[in-house]
């Protein structure tokens, strides 16, 4: 077992893949993200004609960086919009992140929040690159010979390349409802260890079928092997928790970090942790330019440190809201740890108050007509005169006629948040599944 | 063995790259030596398809069909080709338009009807996204919808475990070096010639249809077939 793996395995027990950089000295970190950072802003510089010319325009050569304080002081910031730009007025596909002729593969970012930005990876594996979800899984409990399930979508590639780095097997599922027989007989004949991913919409999916019969097996059986199922697209609601909780079934969290990589949770479930030997993270004021206190919300701005082979993106301004700590965890990592907050862009003011999804999230998930917390802020702008949620709804739950559902939501999503009745919208679950990519609804639309 | 039967059970170990789906919902066990075959055969295929060296491929499919796909993936790079994903379902059809629309694409492969039917929910005419495309290679059904809708596109069918493809001749190919074919009362029937992980003699594809002994004029040696219409008889 665990020739095929492309990875040094450790002894099965030890819960780091790579100790040697997972429980690295804070210091010796930063050092070592200071030697990786020149050559990798030199790959950018000359690779990237967008980098290269953002550079130029703020007097920057890449040469000129050697440390990361010049890196924070003087490197400009780009996001998602600087490049669509720059994909426009150059007529230029890939936003002039990479040439053409030096792209093995082209992804794209979700397009939760407008269209889909094309991101060209290139070619080479280092050691670390893309370790990160391999470290996570390893953590969780996946072993050389393990078999991985995966009820995915394809649009990020082939994340069952990370199985077979660690000398596993993938079994491969549709992200739908469609799949749960299949997956389920699966998962008691083969004894899959780790799940990549489940998501909120679908282990409601995987409720709702459970309570109307229509799962020819027990969800416990299903469940029983898996050290882990891995949530991703959104957070996880505390209906759909509850509900994976009672089938046996460990979340643990997983988020997208700029595009540059990804950060999961350890089985200490206390920030979800990230590999800070292929980027390099600042937690800024979402507004401004400065760091913001550790432990205070700030915007994730996201560089990689192994542009050759991954997104070569230098101080993304992500829009991710999140929490960090550099406080060593429990489990013995020593890299920066995450708690996901919302997006830049999702944050509406109404009466004075700042409403993040997050804070709607469980008052919906309380009544029991849209208990599987499907809803949506109409955000009309950063301040609004009254709150406007759309929220799902499923009059087969009790019967209630709608208008006493909306009541019901009004008065406790004003008295819960502090803020005048808000304008309620009540539509059919289907139409908020259908709005988003197939793991997660667009929590805040435009009027 | 009939299509949908019981898979064989196998031994979980090292040499087992993973599991697809063939049929409707059988899982389709694949080790990492029929991959790398299935990759070559792949690679025949793809250069079936005739594409300019460097062309960006758009494979689009359901994340448990990869196990017929990812060696149509991995021979697209072996290529040289670059390749993009995304999702064959209702919720991806936005991403669909857009790669379509900003990148050079040269080969859609995996269009499936569902994702037509999202494109026309969405507003989307199919064929007005795909018609610039210099070739389409569609799933059976989707392949009928685009060629009735005017865009010249191409079929793919997934025959139980094997994946066949035309070529730019509009002939299609099975890997003939792994797999053998032939008509038996009525229906495909397929097996393996070498070892597989999953081991299948004479299996009823369910689809009627003929071998013909013809030379493709695309000069692939792999073998030739002509299916009828789901449900229908053998094709004149």
């Amino acid at each position: 077992m665990g020739q095929l793996a492309k990875f040094e395995i450790p002894e099965s027990r030890d819960r780091m893949l790579d100790r040697s950089m997972e429980a690295m000295d804070r210091s010796d970190l930063l050092a070592y993200q200071e030697q990786r950072l020149p050559e990798a802003l030199a790959y950018v510089e000359s690779h990237s004609p967008f980098f290269a010319e953002t550079w130029k325009a703020a007097g920057l050569r890449a040469d000129e960086v050697s440390s990361l304080a010049d890196f924070c002081e003087r490197v400009p910031f780009v996001d998602k919009d600087t490049i669509r730009a720059y994909r426009g007025d150059r007529r230029d596909s890939l936003g002039g992140l990479r040439r053409m002729e030096h792209v093995a593969t082209l992804s794209s970012s979700t397009g939760t929040t407008g269209d889909p930005l094309v991101l060209p990876s290139g070619y080479g594996y280092g050691p670390t690159d893309g370790g990160g979800l391999a470290r996570d899984w390893w953590e969780i409990g996946v072993r050389p010979g393990d078999a991985v399930a995966f009820m995915l979508f394809t649009f990020r590639g082939a994340a069952w390349l990370t199985a077979h780095a660690l000398g596993a097997s993938c079994a491969l599922f549709d992200h739908h409802p469609a799949e749960f027989a299949r997956w389920s007989r699966a998962s008691v004949e083969l004894q899959p260890t780790l799940l990549y991913l489940l998501s909120g919409p679908l282990i409601m999916a995987m409720a709702y079928m459970e309570e109307a019969g229509l799962l020819s097996c027990d969800l416990t059986e299903v469940f029983a092997s898996y050290r882990g199922v891995v949530i991703g697209g959104e957070p996880l609601g505390a209906r759909a928790r509850a509900d994976l909780e009672r089938w046996g079934g460990e979340p643990f969290l997983h988020t997208a970090v700029g595009d540059v990589g990804s950060a999961t949770e350890c089985r200490e479930h206390d920030g979800l942790h990230l590999s800070e030997d292929s980027m390099f993270v600042e937690i800024l004021d979402p507004q401004g330019t400065e760091p913001v206190r550790e432990g205070d919300v700030g915007e994730l701005v996201a560089t990689t440190l192994v542009p050759r082979s991954a997104n070569p993106l230098i101080r993304f301004r992500s829009e991710d809201l999140v929490r960090a700590s550099t406080a060593p965890c429990r489990c013995g990592r020593t890299g920066m740890r995450l708690w996901p907050v919302g997006r830049k862009g999702d944050e509406v003011v109404v009466d004075g108050r700042s409403i993040l999804p997050m804070d709607v999230w469980q008052i919906v998930e309380a009544v029991p007509e849209s208990t599987a917390g499907y809803f949506q802020i109409v955000r009309t702008g950063r301040s609004m005169p009254q709150l406007k949620v759309r929220v799902g709804f499923d009059p087969g739950e009790t019967g209630r006629a709608a208008v006493a559902v909306r009541a019901d939501l009004t008065e406790t999503i004003a008295s819960v948040l502090g803020i005048a009745a808000p304008d309620i919208e009540l539509v059919d679950n289907e139409v908020l599944l259908r709005q988003g990519p197939p793991h997660k609804i667009p929590r805040v639309v435009s009027s | 063995m009939r299509a949908g039967g019981q898979i064989p059970k196998i031994a979980f170990g090292d040499s087992i790259w993973g599991y697809g789906r063939y049929g409707a919902d059988q899982l389709l066990p694949l080790s990492h030596d029929d991959i790398r075959h299935d990759t070559a055969g792949a690679v025949r295929a793809l250069r079936g398809l005739a594409l300019p060296d460097r062309s960006i491929i758009l494979l689009v499919s359901k994340v448990a069909d990869m196990g017929h796909l990812h060696p149509v993936q991995a021979a697209a790079r072996e290529l040289g080709h670059i390749v993009a994903n995304a999702d064959a379902s209702i919720g991806d059809v936005e991403r669909v338009a857009m790669f379509v629309r900003v990148l050079p694409i040269a080969a859609v492969i995996g269009v499936n009807v569902e994702m037509l039917g999202g494109m026309a929910d969405s507003g989307l005419d199919p064929a007005g996204v795909l018609s610039g495309v210099p070739v389409i290679v569609a799933l059976g059904a989707a392949c009928d919808q685009l060629v009735e809708a005017g865009v010249d596109a191409l079929r793919l069918e997934l025959l139980g475990p094997v994946l066949a493809m035309e070529c730019r001749s509009r002939r299609l190919h099975i890997d003939g070096v792994r797999w053998s074919i032939e008509e038996m009362g009525g229906t495909l029937r397929v097996s393996n010639l070498a070892p597989r992980a999953l081991s299948v003699r004479s299996f009823d594809t369910g689809r009627h249809g003929r071998v013909t002994a013809e030379i493709c004029p695309c000069a692939r040696f792999d073998p030739v077939i002509e299916l009828a219409a789901e449900g229908g008889g053998t094709p004149a």
